[in-house]
């Protein structure tokens, strides 16, 4: 995948609720082509909330997003289910999302698993078929909820690759995570009360 | 995901967990028994009565596994969500429908409607079973994010499902009397088109506000 196109993402003043209630600090970001922002806090404070507002399935309280791409045609959201259905294999579950790709499969060791059903997979398998659809995906803008959850060691390198890899492809990625990411040079920003 | 993908993935889910559309049926199958052997009360309109309320178990789960496993959010994502939405509920039709035209055709022949009737009543299901999906797809948008919901569904829905089952209990009424019932299915056509109109543009609107 190229990304041709250079993209922006900013957020200013962006505030959400819950309950009428005011989450967060309003944060403000820019974030283009290439980089990565992490998102961190304590457990409550909106971060999963910020991810919906960001891709657009909630409306912020107050503030302003802007993308000059249509932010939902261009992204790939991973929520906090995973949204595998674990009925499909994996090779069926990609197929309606995306063109199967064997060596996407393989990149996320995979390999093996595509004909059995997601609900015989792992939690950690299940995590890395629902990867495979975000690369799959061919979307330039990642917004990722906790990715690495149930993610073994060797799963945590292969999505810092896979990371890395979409980024150097000129793609964005806004993540919510308390695990650490080894790359450095992400934009962070850690929400307060 | 494309309307074909999903209408393809709906299918093979419903392939795989038959429970989800044969409760229904078995419902069916169920008050139709006690009506036929019980009560001794064999009229066209308890078929429809029975399918109506096994609709309503049908329908409750259109949208309750996509929200519980996060895929719901990619549906909202979707290009277009009302065409979405009915690409989820043809394939929960289908698998509803035909074999409730077939136990239909069956009890018909059973209780001795005639070929006249027989051929009004599945015309009326035919027709209306999409209309009570439709606006049963208000319901299951509205109840998405609520536990054991099948009851609170039904109570929003039947006032909804009032129009469609006059419209067709008197389509197959006349039909027995050997009166015209064109007028009351051409009714029933144009309610379907109205509620094909709206009803997932409506089932969009309030799947953003609920499961947002």
């Amino acid at each position: 995948m190229t990304l041709v196109q250079e993209i922006t993402f900013n957020a200013a003043h962006l505030g959400c609720s819950r309950d009428e209630q005011l989450l967060f600090k309003p944060l403000s970001f820019a974030l283009k082509s290439g980089e990565a922002l992490i998102i961190e806090g304590p457990n409550g404070i909106g971060k999963t909330t910020l991810l919906r507002v960001l891709t657009g399935l909630l409306q912020p309280l107050c503030g302003q997003i802007s993308c000059n791409v249509p932010i939902k045609e261009n992204v790939a959201y991973l929520g906090p289910h995973n949204a595998v259905k674990g009925l499909l294999t994996p090779k069926e579950y990609l197929n309606y999302f995306s063109t199967f790709d064997e060596a996407v499969l393989a990149q996320l060791q995979l390999t093996g698993l595509e004909n059995k059903t997601c609900a015989s997979l792992s939690s950690g398998q299940k995590q890395r078929v629902a990867l495979a659809r975000i690369v799959l995906s061919k979307k330039p803008i990642w917004i990722l909820d906790e990715p690495m959850t149930a993610l073994d060691k060797q799963g945590e390198q292969i999505f810092a690759q896979l990371l890395q890899t979409h980024l150097e492809q000129k793609g964005i990625a806004i993540i919510a995570t308390h695990h650490v990411l080894t790359e450095n040079h992400f934009k962070k920003i850690i929400l307060e009360p | 995901m494309s309307l074909a993908n999903l209408f393809k993935c709906e299918t093979l889910l419903l392939l795989r967990n038959p429970q989800s559309w044969l409760q229904g049926l078995l419902f069916f199958t169920l008050v139709m028994f006690i009506l036929s052997f019980v009560l001794d009360a064999k009229a066209p309109l308890f078929i429809w009565l029975a399918a109506l309320l096994a609709q309503l178990l049908a329908v409750d789960s259109l949208f309750k596994q996509d929200y519980l496993d996060g895929s719901l959010d990619l549906l909202l994502l979707g290009e277009s969500l009302p065409i979405l939405i009915i690409g989820k509920i043809i394939p929960h039709l289908l698998f509803n429908l035909i074999p409730l035209l077939v136990l239909t055709l069956l009890l018909s022949m059973l209780w001795e409607f005639g070929l006249h009737v027989t051929m009004v009543l599945l015309a009326t299901l035919t027709l209306g079973m999409p209309i009570l999906f439709l606006l049963g797809s208000l319901g299951a948008a509205f109840t998405v994010c609520v536990r054991n919901s099948s009851l609170l569904t039904g109570i929003i829905l039947l006032p909804f499902y009032v129009p469609a089952l006059l419209f067709a209990a008197s389509a197959v009424q006349n039909a027995a009397l050997g009166l015209p019932w064109q007028g009351s299915m051409a009714l029933l056509g144009a309610n379907f088109i109205l509620m094909l109109i709206l009803c997932p543009l409506a089932s969009a609107g309030i799947l953003k506000v609920t499961a947002g």
